[in-house]
C-alpha cells in the first residue's frame, strides 16, 4: 500500500518535472534563437558595411532567403511524407516482404549519393528550375529516414496486440488504422521531424543551382572574402533548422496519442 | 535530439562542396585547336639555356578551375625546365584558397588575377579602370602590406562578359552590351540572366554593366547559380537567355555562345601574374624571371585556346601546358 502511494507521488513529481522541462524547451529554444538573431542584428548594425557587404546583407535578401529556404523545406517535407509514409506502410505488410529490401536499397542510394551531386544531376538533366530541382532533391534525400521511421514504427508494434485485435474480429484495415498506426505514431513523428530538419538544413545547397536560400549569402560571402555575410547566412540557416526541430518537437508532443 | 547542423560546420561543408563542383566543364564538341595554330613561332629561348635553378625547391598553388590548372602547370613545368624542384598543389578553392595558402606559408607562389586581388584581398570597393594602373596598385600595396611580390602580368585579360546563345543573338540583333541594355529595357520578360553568387554583389560585377549602359537588370529575372553550370544553361536558353561568363573560357567557343562586345569598357581587367612570397623572391629572383619569360606571349587568343583544349578537347591541363611551352620554344 505505502509502496504504491510513494510510487505514485514519485511519478507525479517526475511528471511535473517533465512538464517543466518541456515548457522550458518550448520557450527556451525560440528565446535562444531570437537572442542570437538580435545579437547578430545589433552587431551588423554596429559595423560599417562596405558596398559588397551591404549588397549581400540587407533586409530584402535575408527575407527572400528565409522564404525560399522555408518554401523548399516545406514542399520537400510534404513530398517526402506523401511518398515515404504510404510506402512504409505498404512495405511492412506481409505481402511486400520480398520487395522490401529492394526498395530500401533504392532509398539508401537516394541518401548515399552526395546531396550536391544529386542536385546538379536533377538540375542539369531533369528540371531547369533551381527551387523545383531542390525540392525534388531534398525529398529524395529525406525519404529514407521517414521510410525507416514508418517501418520501424509499425514493426515495433507488439504482435500480440495485433493478434488480439484480429481475434476481436477487427479487419486487417482497421487493425492498421486503429491499432498499428496509433502505436506507431511517436516513431513516425520522429521521422517527420528528421525530414523537416534535414530538408531545412540541406536546402542551403539550392543556392548552387539558382534556388536562393541562405546558402546564397554563405557562398557569396565566402567567395568574396566577406566573413560577416557568411556568418549572417549561417546563422539564418542554423536558426531555421533549430526552429524546424522545435516545431517538430511540439508536433510530436501534441500529436502523440494520449495515454502513450 | 536532432540538433544536426550548426553554423560553422555548414560553412565548412559548403566550402568543401564548392571545391568539388567547380573545375571540369562539358566536352560536348570535339573541335580541334590546341592553341598551337595561333601561336607565334616562338622566341626560341630555351629556359634551360638561360636559367639554372637547380637546388631551388618551390611550392606552387593553383585554384580549382581550368585556367588556373593550366597556369599552375605552366609555372611548374617551366621552373622544372630550369632545374628547380616544384611541388604543385592544385584545386585550392576559389577564389581565396590559393591566397590563404600563400599567406599561411603553405605555398611560396600562386597565380592570381589583379581584379580579384584588388577587390577581394586588398578590400577596395571601386576598381581602377586602367589595367596597368590597377596592376601597379595591387603590386605596391600587396608588397607593402603583406610581403607579397607580384611578377609582371601576362598580357591576356580574363574579364567578365555577358553571352547569349548564337541564334538568340541573331534573332534579336544582339552584338554588343549596348544592344543587351536596349533589349533588357524593351523585353524585360525575356531578359533572363544566369549569374554566379558574386557577380551581383561585387563592385566589379553586374553593377559596372548597369552603370555604364544605364540600365537596371530586373532582380526577378536573375538566377543565381554555380558558375560552372551557367554556360550550359545559357547555351540551352533554359533557364536563361543571357549568362555571365569569363571571356577566356573555352566553352564560349565550344557551346557557340555569342559574347557581347563591351563597347563602353564596363568590366575591368583581370591580368594574371604570379604572387611570390617576397622573402622567397629575394632569395631566388630567377623564379620570377622564368615566370615572366613564359607568360610574356600569353595573350587572350592563346589563353582561350589553352582553356578550350582542356574544356572542349578533353586534354589534361599538364599536356596543354607542355604543348604551349614547346610551341613557344621554351622547352624542347
Amino acid at each position: 500500500m505505502t509502496a504504491v502511494a510513494v510510487g505514485s507521488v514519485d511519478s507525479r513529481v517526475v511528471g511535473r518535472e517533465r512538464k517543466f522541462l518541456r515548457r522550458a524547451r518550448y520557450i527556451g529554444v525560440p528565446a535562444a534563437v531570437a537572442t542570437a538573431c538580435v545579437a547578430m542584428y545589433l552587431y551588423v548594425q554596429s559595423q560599417e558595411l562596405d558596398s559588397i557587404e551591404s549588397r549581400i546583407i540587407n533586409a530584402r535578401n535575408i527575407w527572400t532567403a528565409a522564404v525560399e529556404q522555408i518554401e523548399i523545406a516545406l514542399w520537400a517535407t510534404a513530398l517526402t511524407l506523401v511518398v515515404a509514409v504510404p510506402l512504409g506502410i505498404a512495405l511492412t505488410r506481409p505481402w511486400a516482404r520480398r520487395v522490401t529490401p529492394i526498395i530500401i536499397a533504392v532509398a539508401n542510394i537516394g541518401q548515399g549519393v552526395p546531396a550536391i551531386g544529386l542536385l546538379f544531376f536533377i538540375y542539369i538533366v531533369l528540371i531547369r528550375s533551381g527551387s523545383t530541382a531542390a525540392i525534388l532533391g531534398m525529398a529524395i534525400y529525406a525519404v529514407l529516414p521517414v521510410l525507416r521511421g514508418t517501418m520501424v514504427g509499425l514493426q515495433q508494434v507488439d504482435r500480440g496486440v495485433v493478434k488480439a485485435a484480429r481475434g476481436m474480429g477487427m479487419s486487417k484495415q482497421s487493425v492498421l488504422l486503429r491499432v498499428e498506426m496509433p502505436l506507431a505514431v511517436p516513431i513516425l513523428l520522429t521521422g517527420v521531424r528528421t525530414a523537416l530538419v534535414l530538408t531545412v538544413s540541406t536546402a542551403v545547397l539550392a543556392a548552387f543551382i539558382g534556388g536562393g536560400t541562405f546558402g546564397e549569402l554563405i557562398i557569396s560571402g565566402q567567395a568574396q572574402g566577406r566573413p560577416l555575410a557568411v556568418a549572417v547566412g549561417s546563422l539564418g540557416a542554423a536558426a531555421l533548422a533549430i526552429m524546424a526541430d522545435w516545431v517538430g518537437g511540439i508536433a510530436e508532443d501534441l500529436l502523440r496519442p494520449k495515454g502513450l | 535530439m536532432q540538433r544536426t547542423m550548426n553554423g560553422p560546420r555548414w560553412v565548412a561543408l559548403v566550402a568543401v562542396l564548392a571545391l568539388g563542383v567547380t573545375a571540369c566543364g562539358g566536352n560536348d564538341e570535339a573541335s580541334p585547336g590546341t592553341g598551337s595554330e595561333d601561336a607565334p613561332s616562338g622566341g626560341g629561348e630555351l629556359i634551360s639555356d638561360q636559367f639554372d635553378l637547380s637546388g631551388v625547391e618551390i611550392r606552387i598553388g593553383s585554384k580549382d578551375f581550368t585556367e588556373q590548372l593550366i597556369l599552375g602547370q605552366l609555372a611548374k613545368q617551366a621552373l622544372e625546365a630550369a632545374g628547380a624542384t616544384v611541388d604543385l598543389t592544385e584545386n585550392l578553392p576559389s577564389p581565396a584558397g590559393a591566397r590563404e595558402a600563400l599567406l599561411a606559408g603553405e605555398v611560396d607562389a600562386a597565380w592570381e588575377y589583379t581584379g580579384t586581388a584588388y577587390i577581394n584581398y586588398l578590400q577596395h570597393e571601386t576598381p581602377i579602370d586602367d589595367p596597368i594602373e590597377q596592376y601597379e596598385a595591387v603590386r605596391d600595396e600587396d608588397l607593402e602590406q603583406n610581403g607579397i611580390f607580384w611578377t609582371e602580368p601576362a598580357p591576356f585579360d580574363d574579364t567578365y562578359g555577358i553571352a547569349t546563345r548564337r541564334d538568340f543573338a541573331d534573332e534579336n540583333g544582339l552584338e554588343t552590351l549596348a544592344d543587351v541594355a536596349t533589349f533588357v529595357e524593351e523585353n524585360p520578360d525575356e531578359a533572363t540572366l544566369c549569374l554566379d553568387s558574386t557577380f551581383g554583389s561585387r563592385d566589379d560585377g553586374l553593377i559596372r554593366f548597369e552603370d555604364a549602359y544605364g540600365v537596371t537588370w530586373p532582380e526577378d529575372q536573375q538566377t543565381v547559380q554555380e558558375f560552372a553550370i551557367i554556360y550550359q544553361a545559357t547555351a540551352d536558353g533554359d533557364p536563361c537567355n543571357f549568362g555571365e561568363v569569363f571571356t577566356t573560357d573555352g566553352r564560349i567557343q565550344s557551346l557557340d555562345l555569342a559574347l557581347m562586345e563591351d563597347v563602353e569598357s564596363a568590366f575591368i581587367s583581370y591580368l594574371s601574374a604570379v604572387q611570390i612570397n617576397n622573402d622567397f623572391n629575394e632569395a631566388n629572383p630567377d623564379v620570377a624571371a622564368v615566370i615572366e619569360l613564359i607568360s610574356a606571349p600569353l595573350d587572350e587568343a592563346l589563353m582561350t585556346a589553352l582553356n578550350a583544349a582542356v574544356d572542349v578537347d578533353g586534354e589534361f591541363p599538364e599536356d596543354a601546358a607542355a604543348q604551349y611551352l614547346q610551341d613557344q620554344g621554351f622547352v624542347e
